[in-house]
């Protein structure tokens, strides 16, 4: 059948089938990654058998995208070992870990649009997309129960396929060990079943399947066995039965951690000043926002929990009024809008420009800054002054470039700016992700201090304990749409935990 | 045992390597020129003295040298303005031809025109022909996303084209012969000498150009607002920046700034719409703009520099070292400061790496 | 007729130094990498070659010898761009300032001199007695023969191959290709350097065989006109060889006509394929995107693969 296969795939034919049941088709130990100050994963181990399906649980900045990466030869890792086989893996080499038979299939997928399904399929291998190839992949895509012509487009495929597409090609190429990232975020829950039917099949012909999710549903539906990540640790390895959704959810957020924490009095809410009405948001295949319904009053935080990928992104930016909603309505009686966004540097700031350029990107045509002739740089730079020392801006002169600063210093910029307007409503997005412990205490701290000032705030934060801390409301949010409410007296974690996952009572 | 190399990018790169890294470019830039001229068996010292003597060393090889500065200050700022927008502007040479042609129609049509008005007129049109030649790739930029180095590569040519089809045919100069240039322009079309000199008054011109480019670039918040938009097009959408319309206003002004530069060669310098009036005065503005890091002000050194080590290497011709030796040792500071620019951005990391798949050594499962 | 017959002849010469350097640039573009340098690199090939061949006296030789020096000056646009992951444009636009600049100085004492060996025209027995066309078509030296074939060649690369499919790959999504274990740095650098011996070879045809002296600056742009036939011809090389022989018949006409003395603008003539160019560029440019051909999407993007 002209495939390029490595490995022959019957359990029965494979001599190395026994010791590998033992010992595992991959085992990786002790991977570390750091990021600059930021340490990804923390030696962790991950040990897969043959014919398992092991799912990979935890929050986003878990770990989990880096693990992958370094198992698929994308990044080097600091420290750590990877065998397959029991042969070890060399490490930071797409081809090593191809010829391992090690394949991913990416959350962006990583397709060539313009080829065709047979050329995105062989490419890199040794066939060149052909005639002949183009029959191989047409069976091989039937017997795995997809319905793809070899000879379309890839551009022309629906997020479905094109997701089936990058599965095939780890299926042509053989290999052994099926990563998969978040598969389902983009699918319709029937077309994540007919993933999962997929997967079984696969699991069963004896291939070794990573699946990773945050959805709890999933781990049970498809999975035999969990790890769980956290904070770049591996914090639960076992069978997935016996386990709760209960008790995954608790794994993967943790139980609430001490210190470092604002005093808070409950706010007392005042006027609407945002209301979104049956917001709907589209986005590259399902909703972001699924006929959401939403309300911030003045004197408030409310805070928006939920793992990212279920329409925060949106919500955010309909929130502050910078894009549309497909249909639904948002009003606001806000005559100042802070807005904090999650990706700092490329959506907030210029990084080109300076810190002093920065902080007075709101306010450089206001009279007191400028007349249109001419901008009065010292007025500038002592408003800039002002702002660093208020909020601690770390740099030693206000004309140093922003792309130069930390994650820290890029938020506090941003908070500067932002919050010195006395806004009505605070869109605030992330906003203490991987922020030093300093910077992390006085954001909170500075949006505590503008709800005492009667702002309106929306906190939307992955943080699960900084959420339950500062808010006198909490929405979980889940597939676009607000799953869950509680009010400050009635918070359960426990509870919040399982909807964030997609599970507790609709 | 096998090494891996690899590049690894840097977070930031302290102040003093980015101050160090211009410099270190033009004198790697010279010592590298020096060494092609050794390889021919030519003193490089003594050629470094010629060059020296025929540019900055002598009051005519300054006034030579401001001369020539003036296109390379004007086609620098071109690029170093539309950078500030985000746009790379490679049709300098196409607008500053386009400047010159439509300063020569005016100059030989509106003869008739009197004396003081003459050539400000020749002067603006040449403005307003290199920013429409601009525009024309800039609209298609700022509405559609049409990549605007094709297209401004495009109008390069057409330009080019367009003048020879005039110095050709209908503008040509019946003594000519077949030769490449129009006919005369009339006496009152010549820019005036810089008084004392024979340096044409057109260096100021290029220094006020420089003076009040940086003024609305950096001193205006309409200015300040292109910054933002060249800078992260994304803030300046949530801040509500039209990006599209700033696009097309200032790569216009860049065309105008390099349409400025033909009509002073025209008037300047030839007084005849010909080929090589300009000698890729617009590429090698890319290259000063580069060199001065994008800064206005800088552009005004960068060019200088370059125009000195062009005027000087006419001066060699007693040593023996041929006179392109001068676009060699431009070249070559550029290559150094781009590869300057790397160590900057990334840094060297080598790890060692184990063979693919050999046996585990310690004990596996 | 004899002067269209003429003009169709010289066309063919001119247009196919213009093919040559246009489909080592469509390489180099397919791959991803976006070479401002042709003009620079066809200029050391030109005195390269023509140095040699004189030295020589072996044409042979001198093209060898053309051929490496714009491959060498390639390799240091790869290294560049590809290695050091510089910006493209500006790299380009050094290399053909530093090539215009390198070949008139090692050129300089050579200007006006001949060869002294060169490459004839070989007439084609029985295709080029054939009346009229005969002797415009087939009455050519080598360089002119091969070129269809080279251009063919190319095509049945990048479509046919797995070689081709690769470089294809590294073009438009490097992420993937590099993903999928294709060499995505190696394909670069391979496609920038054939890209600079193509040009090379333009070069050096234009000063052994067909002007058959030196001059400095003697391609007179011809490089750039490669650069915009890529573009004309939606990087596809059949096109692109069909571009490279209109462009040269309409250079060709030009010269013609100005020798008869005919009072027509073939300048205004010469720009209309830029300006249908530009204009269809406008018109298709958003449905191009995903479109089988059209421009490589990472073209003119350096690939990092650890690129947050």
């Amino acid at each position: 059948m002209g495939l390029t296969n490595q490995h022959n795939m019957g359990a029965a034919s494979d001599p190395g089938a026994a010791s590998d049941a033992a010992r595992g088709v991959l085992e990786a130990r002790g991977i570390t990654k750091s990021f600059g100050d930021r340490l990804a994963n923390d030696h962790v181990d991950l040990t897969v058998h043959r014919g398992e399906i092991r799912a990979l649980l935890g929050e986003n900045g878990a770990g989990k995208t880096t693990l992958i990466s370094v198992l698929c030869g994308q990044y080097q890792p600091d420290g750590g070992l990877v065998t397959v086989h029991g042969r070890t893996l060399t490490l930071g080499s797409p081809r090593a870990a191809l010829q391992a038979g090690i394949g991913v299939v990416h959350q962006d997928f990583r397709l060539v649009p313009r080829f065709t399904v047979t050329e995105n399929v062989v490419l890199g291998t040794k066939a060149w997309g052909g005639p002949k190839d183009e029959d191989t992949v047409a069976a091989q895509a039937s017997a795995a129960g997809f319905r793809l012509d070899p000879r379309a487009p890839a551009w022309a495929l629906s997020v479905g396929e094109l997701q089936q597409l990058a599965i095939l090609k780890l299926l042509f190429r053989g290999l052994e060990i099926l990563i998969l990232d978040e598969p389902t975020a983009v699918l319709s829950p029937p077309q994540a079943a007919e993933l999962f039917k997929s997967m079984r099949t696969l699991a069963a012909a004896g291939k070794s399947i990573i699946f990773i999710t945050h959805r709890l549903r999933e781990v049970g539906a498809v999975a035999s066995e969990v790890t769980i990540l956290r904070q770049g640790k591996v914090v639960a390895d076992r069978a997935v039965a016996g386990l709760d959704a209960q008790q995954m959810s608790v794994l993967m957020i943790g139980s609430s951690d001490a210190g470092g924490r604002v005093e808070t009095r409950p706010g007392a809410a005042g006027d609407v000043v945002l209301r979104l009405e049956a917001v709907t948001v589209e986005g590259r295949s399902v909703r972001a926002l699924d006929d959401m319904h939403l309300e911030v009053r003045r004197g408030e935080i409310v805070g928006v929990a939920g793992i990212s990928g279920n329409g925060q992104t949106a919500l955010a930016e309909v929130a502050a009024g910078i894009i549309r909603p497909v249909s639904g309505r948002r009003e606001s009686a806000a005559a100042a809008v802070a807005y904090i966004p999650e990706d700092r540097l490329n959506r907030g700031l210029v990084g080109a420009m300076s810190v002093t350029d920065n902080l007075a990107l709101r306010r450089y045509t206001s009279r007191a800054m400028s007349h249109p002739l001419w901008i009065w740089t010292d007025r500038m730079t002592a408003l800039a002054r002002r702002l660093i020392d208020a909020f601690n801006i770390p740099v030693r002169k206000p004309s140093t470039r922003v792309a130069d600063l930390s994650g820290g210093g890029l938020q506090r910029v941003l908070l500067a700016r932002e919050l010195s307007e006395q806004p009505d409503l605070i869109i605030a997005a992330q906003p203490t992700r991987g922020l030093d412990v300093a910077s992390a205490a006085m954001v909170r701290e500075q949006l505590v201090r503008h709800r005492d000032r009667g702002a309106g705030v929306m906190l939307i934060s992955e943080d699960l304990d900084e959420v339950l801390e500062l808010s006198d409301r909490v929405l979980v949010l889940f597939k676009g749409a607000v799953v869950g409410e509680y009010s400050r007296g009635k918070l359960n974690r426990a509870e919040i935990g399982l909807r964030m996952g997609g599970e507790g009572a609709a | 045992m096998a090494f891996s190399i690899r590049l690894e990018r840097r977070l930031n790169a302290p102040m003093a390597m980015r101050i160090a890294v211009p410099v270190a470019a033009v004198a790697g830039g010279l010592l590298a020129g020096g060494v092609v001229m050794a390889l021919g068996g030519h003193d490089p010292i003594d050629a470094y003295g010629s060059i020296w003597e025929g540019s900055l060393g002598s009051s005519d090889g300054f006034q030579s040298t401001l001369i020539k500065a003036c296109p390379l200050v004007l086609t620098g700022l071109a690029v170093a303005t539309a950078l500030r927008v985000g746009l790379w502007n490679i049709g300098g040479e196409g607008q500053l031809i386009v400047g010159a042609t439509a300063a020569t129609g005016v100059g030989l049509y509106a003869a008739s025109l009197p004396g003081p008005l003459l050539l400000p007129a020749m002067i603006l049109s040449g403005c307003a022909a290199g920013a429409v030649w601009a525009a024309i790739a800039a609209v298609p930029r700022a509405l559609i996303g049409l990549n605007e180095i094709i297209v401004t590569l495009f109008m390069n040519y057409i330009a080019i084209l367009l003048m020879d089809h005039l110095i050709f045919g209908p503008w040509g100069d019946p003594k000519a012969f077949g030769f490449a240039y129009s006919r005369p322009l009339p006496d009152a079309a010549v820019l005036p000498l810089l008084p004392g000199t024979y340096v044409h008054v057109g260096i100021v011109i290029a220094l006020l150009v420089a003076v009040t480019a940086w003024w609305l670039m950096e001193r205006t918040p309409w200015g300040f607002s292109v910054r933002v938009s060249g800078g992260n097009p994304r803030t300046a959408e949530y801040l509500g920046l039209r990006i599209s319309r700033r696009m097309i206003i200032v790569l216009a002004l860049s065309g105008a700034i390099a349409g400025l530069a033909g009509a002073i060669e025209l008037t300047g310098v030839t007084n005849r719409l010909q080929d090589g009036i300009s000698v890729n005065y617009g590429y090698t503005g890319v290259l000063i703009a580069f060199l001065a890091r994008g800064r206005l002000l800088g552009v005004v050194l960068a060019a200088f520099l370059f125009a000195t080590l062009v005027v000087g290497s006419y001066a060699l011709q007693t040593t023996g070292v041929a006179q392109p030796i001068a676009t060699i040792i431009q070249a070559l500071i550029i290559v150094f400061l781009l590869a300057g620019d790397a160590a900057l951005a990334f840094r060297l990391r080598i790890t060692r790496t184990r063979p693919l798949l050999e046996p585990a050594q310690a004990g596996a499962g | 007729m004899s002067f269209w017959l003429n003009s169709l002849s010289v066309g063919i010469v001119l247009g196919t130094p213009l093919a040559y350097a246009a489909l080592g640039e469509l390489i180099a573009e397919r791959a991803g990498v976006m070479n401002l340098g042709v003009e620079g690199m066809m200029l050391m090939g030109a005195v390269v070659g023509f140095i040699v061949t004189l030295g020589t006296h072996n044409a042979v030789a001198g093209f060898a010898a053309a051929i490496a020096a714009g491959a060498a000056l390639a390799s240091v646009h790869a290294v560049m761009t590809v290695g050091l992951r510089v910006n493209q444009i500006v790299m380009g636009l050094t290399l053909t300032i530093l090539g215009a600049g390198l070949s008139a100085y090692i050129g300089t004492g050579y200007a006006g001199r001949r060869p002294g060996a060169g490459v004839s025209a070989i007439a084609i027995p029985v295709l080029s007695q054939i009346p009229l066309l005969g002797s415009v078509l087939f009455n050519h030296d080598v360089f002119v023969y091969a070129v269809p074939f080279v251009a063919l060649g190319i095509w049945l690369l990048l479509y046919r191959s797995r070689f081709g499919l690769w470089l294809r790959a590294a073009g438009e999504q490097p992420g993937a290709a590099d993903a999928s274990g294709v060499p995505v740095f190696l394909i670069r650098y391979l496609a920038v350097i054939a890209g600079g011996g193509f040009a090379g070879l333009a070069g050096a045809y234009f000063s052994v065989v067909y002007t058959q002296t030196w001059a400095e600056g003697m391609t007179s742009g011809r490089g750039w006109i490669a650069i915009a036939l890529v573009i004309f011809g939606t990087w596809d090389p059949i096109v692109v060889l069909l571009g490279a022989l209109l462009f040269g018949f309409v250079d060709g006409l030009n010269f013609q006509l100005q020798s008869v003395g005919v009072p027509v603008s073939t300048h205004l003539l010469a720009m209309m394929p830029y300006v249908f160019t530009l204009i269809v560029l406008v018109f298709t440019w958003t449905r191009l995107r995903h479109r089988r051909v059209g421009m490589p999407e990472a073209l003119g993007v350096p690939y990092e693969r650890e690129a947050r």
